[in-house]
């Protein structure tokens, strides 16, 4: 016995590092997997009141850089009004609008803290519960798709970008409705991965890239980003680069798109696979 | 040693705020993450016991871990930079050991010591920090890339540190 605890005093230093080391390492497993369910709730609160002092400061910092972002979703939006429209359109516009159900709604947002230049980057917002922000609701900015939130605590929220090598979606050709799957290489925050492009496809640099309607609740068609370069990999796919819309350096307001008629599809989803079975 | 303890926690909290209010917040490349709290655990009196050293050095990662958003990464290479240091210490230690008021700064051993010293430890800590980073993903070459890049940067952080703040003694 005694030697026993002479041998466990000897290497005292030695148990104590991997017992430490082994409890690191099953928290960046765990949190590898659940994605930070549990962890999130508290550290998210941490982080988002400490995030909130930093975004005092780079609020200043920026201010010009939001002006011009301002300015140009004003003339995107006012591009969209009912008067800037040809007007033999304009009748039909506005008749169908008065009937129709209202199916997404957006909640503007600020970015309070974001990173660009980590592997599984984040972004934290300043909405929350509060406001009925909830897991899996899509975000959009000025000029692109910007991630998924995936994590809510009472006034604030993350948001899983583009930019995080968890991320995936689904996306297509504007043109051709052709899909595959977008992801990230981790290599620059600019520029993400489409895969899965069979060789027939015709691609041009240039070609835009918009979100399917399979597989999140993006509304569909919005905007993700141009094809910059493409080249043949291993068999009878295409690897593409693609040059991002949104620029995530300079990203300050986005929106939260809340889709109204969510629980209805699941509903009907859900009833369908009952019968199925 | 009251002081001395005080100065730590000093240092301790003014290196994690320097962390997450400046460093994390530099984003001029993708390659360049400069870990500049690395220096507390370089800076940590001789006499510090290898299980304090340890515990401690667990702390900082975990509050850097929740700082910057991850959670695991900086706690393992902290604790193994922490483990590290405990053996390099002894390891070059002069042969009558070190004396009560040195500390591991360049003023008090000398430039030549403390580089060696401070660069061993901050590429283990990079590195380490930068392929666990990439895990389960495979591209070691721009892991390895980002982390010697970033140890150059941090390591420049810490020879000014030294030219600002150590004590010449």
């Amino acid at each position: 016995m005694r030697t026993l605890f002479r041998f466990f005093y000897r290497h005292h230093m030695l148990f104590l590092f991997l017992v430490l080391e082994g409890t690191a390492f099953v928290m960046l497993i765990r949190n590898h997997y659940i994605q930070r369910i549990t962890a999130g709730n508290f550290f998210g609160y941490v982080t988002g009141i400490m995030d909130e002092g930093i975004n005092k400061w780079r609020r200043y910092l920026n201010l010009i850089e939001i002006n011009h972002q301002l300015v140009k979703e004003n003339y995107e939006l006012r591009k969209r009004l009912p008067e800037s429209r040809y007007s033999d359109d304009l009748t039909y516009y506005t008749s169908y609008d008065s009937l129709r159900q209202v199916w997404y709604g957006y909640l503007p947002a600020s970015v309070i803290n974001i990173s660009v230049n980590k592997q599984y980057n984040y972004i934290t917002l300043d909405k929350g519960r509060q406001q009925r922000v909830e897991i899996g609701m899509p975000v959009i900015g000025s000029d692109g798709i910007v991630g998924i939130v995936d994590n809510v605590s009472e006034h604030f929220s993350t948001v899983l970008p583009i930019i995080n090598r968890n991320f995936r979606l689904s996306v297509k050709f504007g043109k051709n409705d052709f899909y595959g799957s977008l992801q990230w290489n981790g290599k620059s925050y600019r520029y993400a991965e489409l895969n899965e492009i069979p060789l027939h496809v015709p691609v041009a640099i240039g070609d835009t890239l918009v979100v399917t309607s399979y597989s999140s609740s993006f509304p569909e068609g919005a905007p993700v980003g141009t094809v910059s370069k493409f080249f043949k990999k291993d068999g009878n796919f295409y690897t593409i680069e693609v040059l991002l819309f949104t620029d995530y350096r300079k990203l300050y307001r986005v929106s939260l798109i809340r889709n109204y008629l969510q629980s209805e599809q699941d509903m009907l989803e859900q009833k369908k696979n009952q019968d199925d079975q | 040693m009251i002081k001395t303890v005080i100065i730590n926690i000093f240092r301790f909290i003014l290196l994690i705020f320097l962390q997450f209010f400046l460093l994390n917040n530099l984003q001029f490349s993708g390659y360049v993450n400069p870990y500049l709290y690395i220096l507390f655990i370089l800076w940590l009196p001789f006499e510090t016991s290898g299980w304090l050293l340890l515990l401690v050095s667990f702390t900082l990662g975990l509050l850097i871990d929740v700082s910057s958003h991850t959670i695991g990464y900086h706690t393992m290479a902290t604790v193994f930079t922490g483990y590290l240091r405990y053996h390099l210490l002894r390891f070059i230690a002069p042969r009558d050991g070190y004396d009560p008021g040195m500390s591991p700064t360049a003023p008090s051993l000398g430039w030549r010591w403390f580089l060696k010293y401070a660069s061993l430890l901050v590429a283990a800590h990079h590195f380490l920090l930068f392929w666990l980073e990439s895990f389960g993903w495979g591209d070691f070459i721009t892991a390895s890339f980002r982390a010697v890049a970033s140890s150059v940067f941090t390591l420049a952080l810490i020879i000014i540190s030294q030219f600002l703040v150590a004590p010449s003694k």
